[in-house]
């Protein structure tokens, strides 16, 4: 009894500091004990609610913590283990657009299909969350904990459509390889906990700025074990295997918002470990994602050329731009990563985008996929030809658009480094994806559909959601390309008070 | 007129984009609407065009109508355009050649049809060559010159010939090869400038302090993107392909004015920026400009494609012109700017005819058509009126151009060999005579001679109104040219003579 | 040789070799019991490392629910045990697993319980202090739980809330499917009507009956219900 009585030291509590993430958990628990206590049979209202949660979070977020954030340096809360910083901030509100932009996507996805499960939205909201919440970690089992919110609720939702053998198969394949190297990272943390002694992100750091290791062989390990762990979220080559099957087998609006997501999360938990905790070990990480950068630019536009599913191509392009991204990410400056996270953001609207206007000319069971099925699309569907034309170029990088801006900032970030190498090789990589965006658009605008009768019978239908989804990322995807300026600046901010 | 010094370059420049975007919004069946928006609104860019050269000071030299303003400013680029004696004949010329393409196109649209799209496509490719000619930022420039490419793929891509989905990847992906390693190039230089700034008047006054062999690097960046533009042998194989096949206004927008954009390059961006690369360079492309002169004429004699053979020509044309450049000497740039103009306007209009010719015979092959004097002399007569101008005769437009570039070649520049540089004089007047030579030919078999066998008794259409409105401008303006060269190379003079001799003394 | 090195490259091994044995063992059953022996031999790693509750809650959670979980699952969906033979296997397998794990579970709960020290181990470690300042293994534990790891801790219930939610949605079956169980696609519930209507129309068995006895069902009727009552709580 005496030991119950011995008062234990409050905790430091600060939740403040984590308003957003706690209205999108909120949100999410209270869709899940809505549903606990009676069903609406229309699904647009929890998507109502989520779509709220996402907007409020994202807007306090934006009101509330970033002219905070962005004056001073971090705060640390929860005993050091989140730490509100511009970057953290600037992140949660990416990941509450990209909430906003999924729940408009899925809510006529669900109801086409015959899925309509509210707990899609639930775990969506707690994907964002584990998103936010990596975003802000600043101890290394927060990453994992967080990186694990996030794998978890992305595999169950690639499995969503589970009449379908190939959702399954996706979410299968996913979770399989995801918990491997959730298991890699994992090890990783442990041998940098060995070599170093501590957990929190910032003070690595300084234990590295006190102490000169005499063997790094530990530290080095742990380093490049939780880099690969990372790197397989982010889909980067070698680790990349899983992407095609997911993103082909997976529903449309889930590989729409996943695709960001995942990217988002993984390259701000890098940035922030490698960056901000390792930074003394620059020299060692560097050649890694410098080779992570290359090897995905390159075998991921090599091998879109070959495929003739657009989903499974709009796959091995993500795993480019993960390599485009990379590199902002190896500059290893606060312009790079700045770029990075500029690049994250538009590639969150142009994914989004996409898969918006797949979503749509798939039809019921995405049965239309295949690059056949997209023959003479213009003649049939002139609109959605054009919109989707127009993020193919985006995606491309063509001048105009948002995709240019990113591609310039991140090679302008390794300009910067005088790392010419690496942009030569992103150069030829763009041309090579162009090429395979180009094959579909040649078949979209140049062929004609008269030997597939099947496809004229019905008319694609865009419902209300997916139609806003699609203004608002065309013009977002113009805007950022024309006027990019605002955006630039506050991903600067972001990064620069670090 | 302060406000028109202001504005009149970005009304003008962004006019055309606007009236496309209003012609999204008109009905897709509303053909007359549509027609009439896009005449209108390249009407009104031309007359703001006609407006600056009323207002354009003739004798000063340096840039007019310039605007400075922040774009974005993380990255440093500018909104910065302007206007000086390199850019404004070209300028004017592609307001020109829009508003013809537009007239032309009146009722000859080509399968799908689909007016409506075709002309918005018109409309973005006019801006997106406008602003590259009045770009003085490397950002602004490169976006201009990629938004080019883009309605141009669709206008081959979409109502160009049977082949043309080959023909479209083809241009395509040429073009943005070249560029991307431009880009590059480009980004090399704002990081070597200090401070970094991608403005192309202060990189190119200020002079930037490298080695000089990194500037032959990145200068070869440049070289690529541009040359590949131009195009220059051995990267021109993409463009008798999307010549062939594209559509006759995108044959005609191609030839006059994209093709000027990879030299207007050479003369506004590698030239005054990287002058000691320049030299380095310089008897290279010098060389490849003469091999493209000779190989481009053999070509033509080979051919038995009608717009095939015109688009092999401009392989020699551009060669001049490249010759012209590579002399980096005032007089042989001046030489490049008429040579551009001159090339924009016949080439142009021998595009309009082959389109006019294709039109009535249904057949572009050369042994089947014949005794087009007889049949339908008003058509022969201007295909022999331009065929000669294009083949240099003496007070007809491509004269001058040519002859004042072969006459740089023979001094180049100090620093340069003049030795080599005469002997590319010699092969390119060679040149010349087989120009003469498939020229001569080409008329030989098309416009003289019986009527075959295939087209006795058939009807063919003379050249009939909407021609007439179209093409008489580009007539008059080959002879006017040819006869009065110097309405150009006064513009031109004031601001090269000054400018190059002072970067290449 | 310290007594933890011994420890730590006995149950390491065994943890190893029965780590293997979860892969590699064809019979479901057997996975899952080598899966308790690579559990079992991590709570003795714990163990060694006087870690001390940790090893009794990885017996008692992993050894005891988790793999029980399994177990009953692989038992649900039907593990063909026609074969007396190998019911023999089984009985004589999973005696020395469950020795094994109840040696250390037990062994663990009296050391947390009593807070005897080893007569080996880590202690002059900073670890070890902190366990000793604050009076014991689940002193220690806790404080740090509820104060500097609140966070993590509260979080991790949001991953098993993801998980359960997730697990739910994707178990519970869709109306049209009858009686199939996890995992069951519509091609294979297709084939499978396909052959019982096949069946039925040769006049062999009645379709529902056929049903129950065809080979390829994966989950018999009685069972499935159960299995769907469980599911429609769980989401409750």
């Amino acid at each position: 009894m005496s030991v119950l009585a011995q008062a234990i030291p409050a905790p430091q509590t600060d939740y403040t500091t984590i308003i957003p993430e706690l209205i999108v958990l909120g949100t999410g628990l209270l869709i899940v004990l809505m549903l606990a206590i009676r069903r609406f049979s229309n699904i647009g209202w929890y998507a109502l609610i989520a779509a709220l949660g996402f907007a409020a979070a994202g807007i306090v977020a934006y009101v509330d913590l970033w002219p905070e954030v962005t004056d001073g340096a971090a705060t640390y809360a929860f005993s050091g283990m989140v730490a509100a910083d511009g970057f953290s901030t600037f992140v949660v509100i990416l990941s509450c657009v990209a909430g906003v932009l999924a729940v408009l996507l899925a809510n006529s996805y669900l109801k086409r299909e015959g899925l309509d499960k509210a707990e899609y939205f639930a775990l969506l909201l707690f994907s964002a969350a584990g998103v936010q919440f990596m975003a802000m970690a600043n101890n290394l089992v927060m990453v994992f904990l967080a990186l694990e919110i996030l794998s978890v609720c992305l595999y169950v939702l690639s499995a969503w459509n589970r009449d379908k053998f190939a959702s399954q198969e996706a979410g299968m394949k996913y979770l399989l390889l995801g918990a491997y190297t959730s298991a890699i990272m994992l090890f990783g943390i442990s041998f940098l906990y060995g070599g170093t002694g501590t957990l929190n992100i910032a003070a690595l750091a300084q234990f590295f700025a006190r102490n000169v290791l005499e063997n790094q062989g530990l530290v080095f390990l742990g380093m490049a074990l939780v880099v690969v762990g990372l790197a397989f979220k982010i889909a980067a080559v070698p680790f990349h295997m899983w992407a095609p099957d997911v993103y082909q087998g997976a529903p449309a609006p889930v590989v729409g918002y996943m695709a960001a997501a995942a990217k988002i999360a993984a390259f701000a938990a890098l940035f922030r470990i490698l960056f901000l905790g390792l930074s003394a070990m620059e020299v060692d990480w560097k050649p890694l994602l410098w080779g992570l950068a290359i090897l995905s630019m390159i075998v991921g536009s090599l091998l879109a050329l070959v495929q003739s599913d657009v989903k499974r191509m709009m796959a091995y392009s993500s795993i480019s731009h993960a390599g485009f991204i990379a590199i902002g990410v190896a500059a290893a400056s606060a312009e790079g990563m700045s770029g990075a996270l500029f690049y994250l953001v538009t590639y969150t609207f142009m994914i989004a985008g996409a898969f918006a206007v797949i979503d749509c000319i798939g039809r019921k069971d995405e049965q239309y996929t295949k690059y056949e099925d997209y023959r003479g699309l213009f003649a049939r569907e002139p609109l959605l030809a054009a919109i989707l034309t127009f993020f193919l170029f985006a995606l491309a990088g063509i001048p105009g658009t948002s995709g240019f801006v990113a591609k310039f900032v991140v090679f302008e970030g390794a300009a910067e480094g005088g790392q010419w190498a690496l942009i030569g090789i992103g150069t030829v990589a763009a041309v090579i994806a162009l090429f395979f965006y180009l094959r579909l658009i040649v078949l979209m605008y140049m062929q004609d559909s008269t030997e597939r009768p099947d496809l004229a019978e019905t008319r694609a239908r865009v419902a209300a959601g997916p139609a806003v989804v699609l203004a608002v990322t065309v013009a977002a995807t113009v805007l950022l390309g024309i006027l990019p300026q605002g955006l630039l600046d506050m991903a600067g901010q972001a990064v620069f008070a670090l | 007129m302060e406000w028109f010094e202001d504005s009149a370059l970005t009304i003008a420049t962004f006019v055309p984009i606007v009236g496309a975007i209003i012609m999204l919004v008109i009905p897709k069946d509303k053909e007359d609407q549509l027609k009439a928006t896009a005449l209108i609104l390249t009407l009104i860019s031309l007359a703001v065009g006609i407006g600056i050269l009323f207002q354009y000071d003739y004798s000063r030299a340096g840039l007019q109508f310039e605007v400075d303003a922040s774009w974005i400013s993380a990255i440093n680029a500018r909104y910065h355009v302007g206007i000086d004696g390199i850019s404004l004949p070209l300028y004017m010329m592609t307001l020109g050649i829009t508003v013809l393409c537009v007239i032309y196109s009146w009722n000859h649209f080509p399968e799908p049809h689909n007016p409506k799209m075709f002309l918005i496509l018109l409309l973005i490719l006019e801006t997106g060559m406008l602003g590259t000619f009045v770009a003085l930022d490397l950002i602004l420039f490169f976006v201009f010159f990629e938004i080019v490419l883009l309605p141009m793929y669709f206008l081959i891509g979409i109502w160009g010939g049977p082949n043309r989905k080959y023909a479209s990847i083809k241009f395509f992906l040429f073009t943005l090869f070249g560029s991307a390693f431009m880009l590059v190039s480009f980004i090399a230089l704002y990081f070597l400038a200090e401070p970094h700034t991608f403005d192309i008047v202060r990189l190119a006054d200020e002079g930037l302090d490298i080695a000089r062999s990194t500037a032959v690097w990145v200068f070869a960046g440049l070289f690529l993107g541009f040359a590949i533009k131009v195009p220059m042998f051995p990267f021109h194989t993409w463009l008798p392909d999307a010549h062939t096949e594209a559509p006759t206004v995108g044959s005609v927008v191609l030839a006059a004015v994209l093709l000027k954009l990879g030299t207007y390059g050479f003369v506004r961006i590698a030239l005054p920026i990287l002058p000691e690369a320049a030299q380095t360079w310089a008897p290279w492309i010098g060389l490849l400009a003469v091999i493209g002169i000779i190989y481009g004429s053999l070509c033509c004699l080979a051919q038995t494609d009608f717009k095939r053979l015109i688009a092999f020509s401009s392989v020699g044309h551009m060669g001049f012109v490249m010759l012209g450049i590579a002399t980096l000497t005032p007089t042989g740039i001046n030489a490049a700017i008429f040579g551009m103009v001159a090339h924009g306007i016949v080439t142009g209009m021998l595009f309009f005819v082959a389109g006019s010719m294709h039109e009535r015979y249904h057949t572009r092959d050369i042994p089947r058509l014949g005794g087009m004097i007889s049949s339908i002399p008003r058509l022969a007569g201007i295909l022999v009126l331009i065929s000669f101008a294009s083949l240099g005769l003496p007070a007809l437009a491509g004269f001058p151009g040519e002859f004042t570039s072969m006459l740089a070649a023979y001094e180049p520049a100090a620093g340069l060999d003049a030795a080599v540089f005469r002997t590319f004089l010699i092969v390119a007047a060679i040149g010349t005579v087989l120009t003469a030579g498939y020229m001569l030919y080409m008329l030989q078999r098309v416009a003289q001679g019986p009527i075959p066998v295939e087209w006795e008794g058939k009807r063919l259409h003379d050249v009939n109104a909407v021609e007439y409105v179209s093409w008489v401008p580009l007539i008059a303006l080959t002879v006017v040219l040819g006869v009065f060269p110097g309405i150009v190379f006064n513009v031109t003079n004031e601001t090269v003579a000054p400018f190059f001799s002072g970067i290449f003394g | 040789m310290s007594g933890e090195w011994i420890l730590y490259i006995v149950f390491g091994a065994t943890a190893l070799v029965s780590a293997i044995g979860v892969v590699f063992l064809a019979n479901p059953i057997h996975s899952a019991l080598s899966l308790i022996g690579a559990l079992a031999s991590v709570a003795g790693l714990f163990l060694a490392q006087e870690a001390f509750f940790l090893s009794v809650v990885q017996i008692i959670v992993y050894t005891g629910a988790v793999v029980v979980l399994f177990l009953f699952v692989i038992m649900l969906l039907g593990i063909d045990s026609a074969d007396p033979r190998e019911e023999q296997l089984l009985r004589r397998q999973w005696f020395p697993w469950a020795f094994l794990g109840g040696v250390i579970g037990v062994g663990g709960l009296v050391l947390t319980i009593t807070g005897i020290d080893l007569p080996f181990g880590v202690s002059g470690t900073d670890t070890a202090d902190a366990v000793n300042e604050a009076g014991g293994n689940v002193q220690a534990l806790s404080e740090r739980l509820f104060t500097d790891w609140l966070l993590p801790f509260e979080l991790t219930s949001i991953l098993v809330v993801a998980a359960i939610v997730g697990g739910v949605v994707l178990a519970k079956r869709t109306k049209d499917l009858r009686g199939s169980g996890m995992g069951l696609t519509p091609d294979l519930a297709e084939r499978i009507s396909e052959e019982v209507e096949a069946d039925a129309a040769e006049g062999e068995l009645d379709p529902e009956d056929a049903f129950e006895a065809d080979d390829v069902d994966p989950d018999p009727d009685s069972d499935a219900v159960l299995v769907g009552e469980t599911s429609e709580n769980g989401e409750g």
